[in-house]
């Protein structure tokens, strides 16, 4: 079976070029039909190879296809082991409920076959990412996907913002990928070629006598680093993913939640063997990870949008991902890029569903009472509201405190990073708890001539599904059955994992957790149930005035915490992140263009002056030449 | 020997420059300077004649205009055209057709300039030069042919 | 001895017959304009029989003929190979020109031979003196074939810019032949760096010969920075032919500079070297740069091939070992240039001088055959993995690292991620932006569509597995 998993890759591709060249002469439904049936396909195949992996039978192996660049060790060749598997599983898994969700999602428009042909491709894209068994093709799907997202993300190109969003996070993608080619260079410089089994292994150093220095191997690790940040959206090149929701919400939950925005914490898990011989890049990645996701969170506080509250949200879960792999505890990474692929996604999905019911509105200012007319999409909802504020015992909640607990449990500097992922536990709660209430509960605040609905079946049948995922994923690796973690043995082998604290530690640091989340989502829960349409409009003006006096608590925690954060979150909001951080990113497109405007008139068109750059250019060579010979 | 003429022309320049630095008190590569050195004097004989020939050009002209007695009458200041009064301008247009005729003379110039140093050689070279000529000759005819076909060699 | 004497020159001949009977056929019998077709692509298939003929021969029995004049080696053979492709390709593309012209359809199709023959010559000879010859065959053909249309301003503009300095560029070339000739006393290509004048290396003659030799032939293949002519004219030039003109002038041009830097003058390497690396890198940057701004495809592609003739001759810093990546290179790129021009052709027509980006917009809809094989070339020529442009791009930067040029690669690589930028601009245009206006629908040709899905093909196939190719090319090294 596993020799045939280049299937899994090709059946997307497949299914990328039939409905390139057929699918506007397929038509609704069944261009979606396609291409869900190829990623549901991928999903059956990739399924059935798995079964080696959970019955201990197999440790992973390579399947080669044929050679690729000789000499390089880039050869188009597969690693089907368990990492690669449970990516693999997420991928088409979660991939094909949101191609089923989005034949629901992108009825009627113009774009049918065209949006299903990107994501088709995108699947593919994102296999050959996870699949590959060297950098050369992890590159290659690296790119590819970045490609993808780019199409995806101005896919309504007749809205301008769409198109500089696009725009945006290709740019910004494009100075992650810098840093990452330049270590790939070193990595090949260093040992010789990009194969994984080469470059990832003790054995094979030993073999070809490779000696790696401490600085070599941070320098590898911090451009790695680099390099993910930009595709995980971290500090400082976060700032594409909030732009990224002009894209449909399907693409948002796809490729800005659950996958590709994954990609870097897969690829500093997969090479943890360099991480792991270089203790101060992990530190900064754990550190770039744990300010990530309070920063991130902060912002998220202010958010109107229903999707770029979530898309903050992405960005600081990842940041968790991030401080996982930083403290070398990488399969409570693996675990909550697990969890949170499903948690996310069922969430993306259902503000789409909601997106969908109240005629694109997108401002949760004036949403609110849609419990009532979208009754099964408010139960998923909450159930993804309460996996990713983790509340015991949804998905959210074993994944987060698994990092939360192995962090506290390195002790030292780690104690802070603990601290600042438990604060951002606490804002998690408070603006999930904000985002779930301002749009289904309390009043309405919508015109009355909107009549929001249930979404239909293709639309809702995922997000049951994913629902009763986010319940259930979280088992896979619990303290009392870390399944996931003998699951994945194979893939870190030989790699010193950090682990959970011995004795009552972790339940302690649990209870502190849920006791933190609880707290924030109710005064959350108190602060905006019955916010009104009026007071929402300058958000936090005069409404700390409803607080009524026998919460002190909440005064005290909004006056000390929330306050400044206010601030600091508006500070991040319209200062860093608008103006200095686009600024910048804008600024070194236009420095190019200016370049090219200022060198123009060199090209008058007369061809005198032609003639005299030749001559120009003649003169220089003979002086360079004639100094040669004769000095 | 010249010792220094017109250094306009960049070979003399090189040569100049090697000749200076293989006179230099210790020169890296002696043997090889003494064969630059060799192979340049043959293009110093011929800068010898060039020089000599400018000089000598520029020598007549000037003693001519020394010991001539200078007379200008309108009729001697006008432009020699063969004893025909000079009409118009001296950049007067052409008819661009004369272009073909000059481009199909060219051809056939340079074919008298290949054909003069083969027959000189034809007894060595024999039958294999005789076809070889007639190859050659007979692409170009083809040339004239297309030529006259497209009815370039039509004055309308 | 007698058999490579005609097995060197079987293809030539070959071709040049082809133009002979072309023409002849085309004066007295005045035929159908299939008659031209079957002319024509018979001698280049024959031609392209006979330079497979001689691979295979020159791989066993590799030598000088016509008394030194021309070499009978791989490196001709696979040249001749890839230049009749190209010349087949071009026409195919090209040929609603031949056809719409009547009266002057025929020459046109002559004049691409001659130049294919011109070309082939270039990269077949084995004497500095017949270098230039084949430079000027092909040349001037360029020129003519630059102002084919008669009535359009531009054209006659580009065909006068390409012509005057065309010219410059090769009077600079035979100076520096000349003064090969003063400084080494042989034209022999492989004599030159023989024996008689060993030690005499860095001799200024010899090195200022050189240094004019690399300027005619950069002028050639459109190097900054004697580059200006080539966006007018690629421009100026009908969309048919222009694919051809920049894909053959590159293939030769850079196959006769490697061979003439690479037999004749490895011993300079570390004088021509730097210089070499030094044009690269402002052909790189000027070509980058200027492309951005254009609002024109056709223009935009010229200044794309300023910037890829600097990629190109990256490889050739590090001397006689970044040959095999130079071929790889050149070939998947002229397959590259002859479809993207291809598609200018199919859209603003076969004689147009223009082609606005803006005429792309929707193409996406329009015509999704046009737009895969735009955005196909547009990745390939960006060096996105999986296209042949990624593997030769890889090639070339490996050759100039292994040369320590690290400076070079890294500009190199900020080049290649700046020029991302206008090649996904036109796939943009081509998928993502609205049509503001209805415009025409997009007809082509069944031979245009043969050549178009033969260099989509061939792209993908060498990035996706390069091997085959790059097997190949590693045995067509000088002799």
């Amino acid at each position: 079976m596993t020799e045939f998993i280049w299937i899994v890759i090709a059946l997307p591709l497949l299914g990328a070029v039939v409905l390139h060249f057929l699918g506007s002469r397929l038509g609704e439904p069944r261009a979606g039909l396609v291409g869900f049936g190829m990623v549901g396909a991928a999903f059956v195949i990739a399924a059935i190879a798995a079964v080696p992996f959970f019955q201990g039978e197999s440790h992973g192996e390579q399947v080669f296809l044929f050679d690729w660049i000789e000499g390089l060790g880039a050869a188009a060749s597969l690693l089907w082991d368990p990492l690669s598997a449970v990516m693999t599983l997420v991928i088409t898994g979660i991939g094909a409920l949101i191609h089923l969700y989005s034949i629901g999602y992108m009825h009627g428009d113009p774009g049918f076959s065209r949006f299903f042909t990107y994501l088709n491709l995108f699947i593919a894209s994102m296999l050959i990412l996870v699949l590959g068994d060297n950098f050369g093709l992890l590159f290659v799907g690296w790119e590819l996907v970045g490609l993808c997202s780019y199409l995806l993300i101005s896919f309504w190109n007749e809205k301008p913002s769409a198109a500089a969003a696009g725009k945006k996070a290709f740019i910004v993608n494009r100075i992650g990928d810098v840093g990452f080619l330049i270590a790939l260079m070193l990595i090949f410089t260093t040992f010789g070629t990009l194969a994984f089994d080469v470059v990832l292994s003790h054995e094979a150093w030993d073999v070809n006598g490779i000696e790696l220095g401490v600085g070599l191997v941070t320098a590898i690790t911090l451009l790695l680093l680099v390099g993910g940040t930009g595709k995980s959206a971290q500090l400082p090149l976060y700032m594409w993913l909030p732009d990224a929701m002009e894209g449909p919400t399907p693409v948002s939950a796809l490729i800005h939640a659950a996958t590709m925005v994954t990609a870097g914490v897969y690829m500093i898990a997969r090479t943890a063997v360099l991480f792991e011989l270089a203790p101060v890049s992990s530190a900064i990645v754990a550190s770039v990870g744990a300010v990530t996701a309070l920063f991130a969170a902060s912002i998220a506080l202010k958010q109107r949008d229903i999707k770029r509250v979530l898309a903050y949200s992405t960005i600081s879960q990842l940041g968790y991902m991030f401080l996982a792999v930083g403290v070398g505890a990488y399969v409570a990474g693996i675990f909550h890029l697990f969890t949170h692929a499903f948690f996310k996604a069922l969430l993306f999905l259902g503000s789409g569903a909601v997106i969908h019911a109240m005629a694109d509105e997108q401002d949760i200012g004036r949403m609110g009472g849609l419990r009532k007319a979208m009754p099964v999409t408010h139960m998923t909802q909450v159930v993804g509201w309460l996996a990713i504020i983790g509340i015991f015992p949804f998905a959210g909640f074993w994944s987060k405190d698994e990092i939360l607990a192995v962090t506290f449990g390195k002790g030292g500097g780690y104690y802070v990073l603990w601290a600042i992922g438990l604060l951002t536990a606490l804002l998690t709660a408070v603006y999930m708890t904000r985002w779930i209430a301002l749009t289904f509960w309390g009043e309405k605040r919508y015109a009355d001539d909107l009549h929001p609905h249930e979404a239909p079946g293709t639309m809702v049948l995922p997000l049951i599904v994913l629902a009763g995922f986010s319940v259930g994923v979280g088992f896979w690796n619990t303290p009392f059955l870390p399944s996931m973690e003998h699951f994945l043995e194979p893939a870190f082998e030989g790699v010193e994992q950090a682990h959970l604290p011995e004795g009552l530690v972790p339940w302690v640091l649990a209870a502190v957790s849920v006791g933190v989340a609880v707290v924030g989502a109710f005064y959350a829960y108190r602060r905006y149930r019955g916010a009104g349409a009026v007071e929402l409009a300058p958000i936090g003006k005069g409404s700390w005035s409803l607080v009524e006096e026998a919460y002190r608590v909440d005064d005290l925690a909004g006056r000390f915490i929330v306050s400044p954060g206010r601030a600091v979150s508006n500070f991040m909001a319209f200062v860093v992140d608008r103006d200095v951080i686009d600024g910048a990113v804008n600024g070194l497109a236009t420095a190019v263009r200016t370049a090219g405007e200022r060198l123009r008139p060199l090209q008058s068109g007369f061809v005198r002056q032609y003639g005299l750059g030749l001559v120009a250019g003649t003169v220089g060579l003979l002086v360079w030449f004639a100094s040669r010979g004769l000095g | 020997m010249v010792r220094r003429p017109i250094l306009r022309n960049l070979e003399l320049g090189a040569a100049t420059a090697i000749f200076v630095y293989c006179h230099a008190a210790d020169g890296p590569n002696q043997e090889h300077c003494f064969r630059v050195t060799e192979y340049f004097q043959d293009y110093i004989t011929v800068f010898a004649y060039l020089a000599f020939g400018v000089i000598l050009a520029l020598l007549l002209l000037s003693v001519a205009s020394l010991i001539r007695p200078s007379r200008p009458t309108p009729a001697k200041a006008m432009s020699y055209e063969s004893g025909i009064d000079p009409v118009g301008g001296g950049w007067s247009q052409t008819h661009i057709r004369y272009y073909v005729f000059a481009l199909l003379f060219l051809i056939f110039d340079v074919e008298a300039v290949f054909i003069f140093p083969w027959a000189i050689r034809l007894e060595q070279l024999g039958w294999f030069g005789l076809w070889e000529m007639l190859v050659f000759i007979a692409i170009l005819l083809l040339g004239l042919v297309y030529a006259i076909r497209k009815g370039v060699l039509k004055w309308e | 001895m007698t058999n490579a004497l005609y097995i060197g020159i079987g293809p030539i001949i070959a071709v040049t017959l082809g133009v002979v009977v072309l023409l002849m056929v085309e004066v007295t019998l005045h035929p159908a304009t299939r008659v031209w077709r079957l002319i024509s692509f018979g001698s280049l298939i024959s031609g392209f029989i006979l330079a497979i003929v001689q691979w295979a021969d020159a791989a066993n029995n590799p030598q000088p003929i016509f008394s030194h004049m021309l070499m009978h080696d791989g490196f001709s053979a696979f040249g001749s190979i890839v230049l009749i492709i190209v010349a087949a390709l071009g026409l195919l593309v090209a040929w609603p020109l031949v056809e719409n012209d009547r009266a002057r359809g025929a020459e046109l199709v002559a004049l691409v031979l001659l130049t294919t023959i011109g070309l082939m010559l270039l990269v077949s000879a084995a004497n500095l003196m017949m270098v230039f010859l084949g430079l000027e065959v092909a040349s001037i053909s360029l020129y003519v074939i630059a102002g084919f249309i008669r009535k359009g301003a531009r054209s006659n503009e580009a065909a006068v810019k390409y012509f005057l300095l065309g010219s410059f560029a090769s009077a600079v070339f035979l100076y520096g032949v000349a003064l090969v000739y003063a400084g080494t006393g042989t034209l022999e290509i492989t004599a030159i760096a023989g024996p008689q004048f060993a030690g005499l290396t860095q001799t200024p003659v010899l090195l200022v010969g050189i240094g004019l030799i690399v300027v005619g032939l950069g002028f050639k293949v459109s190097a900054a920075p004697f580059h200006m002519w080539a966006p007018d004219v690629y421009q100026g030039s009908a969309s048919g032919v222009t694919g051809f003109m920049n894909a053959g002038a590159k293939i030769a041009g850079f196959a006769a500079l490697a061979r003439i830097l690479v037999v004749s003058f490895d011993a300079q390497r570390g004088d021509w070297g730097p210089a070499l690396a030094v044009v690269a890198a402002l052909s790189m940057v000027v070509g980058t740069v200027l492309a951005i701004t254009q609002t024109d495809l056709k223009r935009m592609l010229a200044y794309s091939s300023v910037a890829h003739a600097g990629f190109i001759m990256t490889a050739l810093v590090g001397g006689g070992a970044g040959i095999d990546a130079l071929w790889f290179y050149v070939v998947t790129y002229a397959f590259q240039v002859v479809g993207a021009f291809g598609v200018v052709a199919a859209i603003s027509g076969v004689a147009s001088d223009e082609s606005a980006l803006k005429q792309y917009v929707g193409l996406g809809r329009r015509s999704p055959f046009l737009a895969g094989v735009l955005s196909l070339m547009m990745l390939a020529m960006a060096g996105i993995p999986l296209t042949a442009g990624f593997a030769g791009k890889f090639g070339v930067f490996r050759a100039a690292l292994e040369a320590g040029y690290t400076w070079l690669v890294v500009l190199a690589l900020v080049a290649s991620a700046v020029g991302l930028y206008f090649y996904l601009r036109v796939i943009v245009r081509v998928y993502i932006d609205q049509e503001t206006a209805e415009q025409p629908r997009v007809v082509i040709t069944d031979g245009m569509r043969f050549a178009l899905t033969t260099v989509a093909v061939l792209t993908v196939a060498f990035g996706v597995n390069p091997a085959p190719l790059l097997t190949v090319v590693s045995n067509a090294l000088p002799f």
